[in-house]
């Protein structure tokens, strides 16, 4: 098709498509341009890594984001598997019962969390952060998990059942092995979103040693009241292992997001 | 073995049941149960007022203001990013674009970066003379200047800016998936019975992709009944209310005020809205579709 189309057009169409582009890389050009006014390039990012608790808050969200990424991959893992191929009891209703926590907003159950947070005597502990994170990314996790898992055969698993396996046994050797692309995006798209979590750390966390990267900002804000570069100094660091994590692993972050679509 | 089959099928979605079943479902009962109390403090007992909080939710003036904002705000985001991630799409999709992966890269990347980082950025990019108006003028626009934030006309308007840049890759690439899914042979056999490009976006390509659209509008309208990070860190729900959500109202009222009771009626109206938002959708679709 497109060996028809004139040189004229496809210059003029590559001109668009530049054009198009332009106000989505202008933002960032400008953060990082403002992260070297001021001091000076060096001397903001120096200020940034010794200056700022910047590398504690970055052990934190990791710690944060590592606990939720694996209580989300196990729930999730083990309940789609059970969904896709274990004929149980009530199986429709737990599912569609499940898959409700997709619509519902996160901030809607703040007075709840607020007071169980509180009588549990949860406040500036990371499970109160962890938890929540967790029980929000278990919903569509699911889905993407259950989808996949429908199209491994059972003839499969019923070989391997034949062999002496268990469903357990089936499910660490054949579901797990089996659902690796899957797997990557749950577990790339659920680190990302709890590295990115602002609410609930803004919530629960008040201790200032155990605040997360996205309280970076806010804690610059404090300190140096008009010295915007290093802010921004410091929000390039908080975004650069995401966007590393992104160029790794493009293909897995893409079909997580169109994965929204197969529903 | 049947029984077997039961207890170990619950037993493999307990974890995900007890996760989900506490924290969302305790937390909506709760929510519903605390929306007909009131709290002195966290810390007394609360006392039933009956339905009152509904009555005064329904004469609050803000609830009216906030909810025309999100109104304004997703139907805005929704049509605008369907159309910029749908051309980005196509004008991808064959082969005259050189360097298709750079193109990609760059419209992908504002999806991954925190929306905390986004807003505190462009909370400085937009002031009068931060760099969104030094761009207008560098490119001969000078009339579109704005006091981005300030102005109580134009705070919104920018907020939905920023949300389309942050958002558009996600229309981008479901609107990708489905123009892979197309069947090649079909508009190759158009093509050859002399269709120009139009005609085949009109009569193959329109109707393949109105699953897709649907998808983006229920998720664009969830996601606007969402938004909290974007009123909250660029403009505080200011100025003059002109960017309220009811999320923002939700933690001014419940985290900054205590009012637990006001916060879990205006909670309640949240989950109603993106629930009736959402079945009215689908429904609809489905009959449309039969």
């Amino acid at each position: 098709m497109s060996s028809r189309v004139s040189k004229k057009k496809r210059i003029l169409q590559n001109l668009v498509m530049i054009a198009f582009v332009i106000p989505f890389i202008f933002p960032l050009i400008s953060v990082i341009a403002r992260s070297a006014q001021g001091e000076g390039f060096i001397l903001n990012y120096k200020a940034v890594f010794l200056k700022s608790p910047f590398f504690q808050f970055a052990a934190n969200s990791l710690y944060i984001a590592s606990f939720t990424v694996l209580i989300t991959f196990i729930a999730t893992m083990l309940s789609a598997y059970a969904f896709s191929k274990i004929n149980f009891k009530g199986r429709s209703v737990l599912f569609i019962l499940l898959l409700g926590g997709l619509v519902l907003p996160g901030i809607a159950l703040v007075v709840p969390l607020f007071i169980l947070v509180a009588k549990l005597g949860a406040f500036n502990t990371y499970w109160a952060v962890i938890i929540p994170l967790a029980a929000g990314a278990i919903p569509f996790n699911l889905l993407l998990a259950k989808n996949y898992m429908d199209s491994i055969q059972n003839e499969i698993i019923e070989a391997a059942e034949i062999d002496g396996c268990n469903k357990f046994q089936v499910f660490l050797r054949i579901i797990l092995p089996l659902s690796k692309p899957i797997s990557s995006v749950i577990v790339i798209w659920t680190f990302l979103a709890s590295w990115n979590e602002f609410f609930l750390p803004v919530l629960f966390i008040q201790d200032p040693t155990k605040q997360t990267v996205s309280q970076v900002p806010q804690y610059f804000s404090g300190i140096y009241i008009s010295d915007y570069p290093k802010i921004f100094a410091a929000l390039i660091m908080t975004s650069i292992p995401t966007i590393i994590l992104y160029l790794v692993f493009q293909k897995n972050f893409e079909r997580g997001l169109s994965a929204g679509a197969v529903k | 073995m049947k029984r077997n089959q039961n207890r170990i099928g619950l037993l493999f979605i307990s974890p995900s049941l007890i996760l989900v079943g506490v924290i969302v479902y305790f937390g909506i009962g709760y929510t519903f149960w605390g929306s007909t109390r009131e709290w002195s403090d966290i810390r007394s007992p609360s006392t039933s007022i009956g339905f009152s909080n509904f009555e005064k939710v329904a004469q609050d003036p803000i609830v009216y203001m906030a909810l025309k904002n999100i109104l304004i705000f997703g139907f805005l985001t929704v049509l605008i990013q369907m159309i910029l991630g749908f051309f980005a799409a196509v004008m991808l999709s064959g082969n005259t674009i050189i360097a298709r992966n750079i193109h990609k890269t760059f419209i992908f990347l504002p999806v991954i970066i925190s929306p905390a980082v986004t807003s505190i950025s462009f909370q400085q990019l937009m002031t009068p003379d931060g760099e969104v108006n030094s761009f207008l003028r560098l490119i001969g626009l000078d009339s579109l200047q704005q006091e981005w934030l300030a102005d109580p006309k134009v705070a919104l308007v920018s907020l939905v800016i920023i949300n389309i840049w942050q958002w558009t890759s996600f229309s981008f690439i479901l609107y990708q998936a489905a123009l892979t899914q197309i069947d090649q042979e079909t508009l190759e056999a158009a093509e050859i019975d002399g269709a120009n490009s139009r005609q085949m976006m009109a009569k193959i390509i329109a109707p393949q992709i109105k699953g897709t659209h649907l998808t983006l509008v229920i998720m664009g309208f969830i996601g606007s009944m969402k938004t909290f990070e974007l009123p909250f860190l660029v403009t505080r729900g200011g100025p003059a209310g002109s960017t309220e959500f009811l999320t923002t109202y939700i933690f001014d009222q419940t985290v900054l005020r205590f009012k637990f009771g006001y916060g879990s009626t205006l909670s309640v109206l949240l989950c109603l809205l993106s629930i009736i938002f959402t079945v009215v959708l689908i429904r609809n679709s489905r009959e449309r579709n039969m």
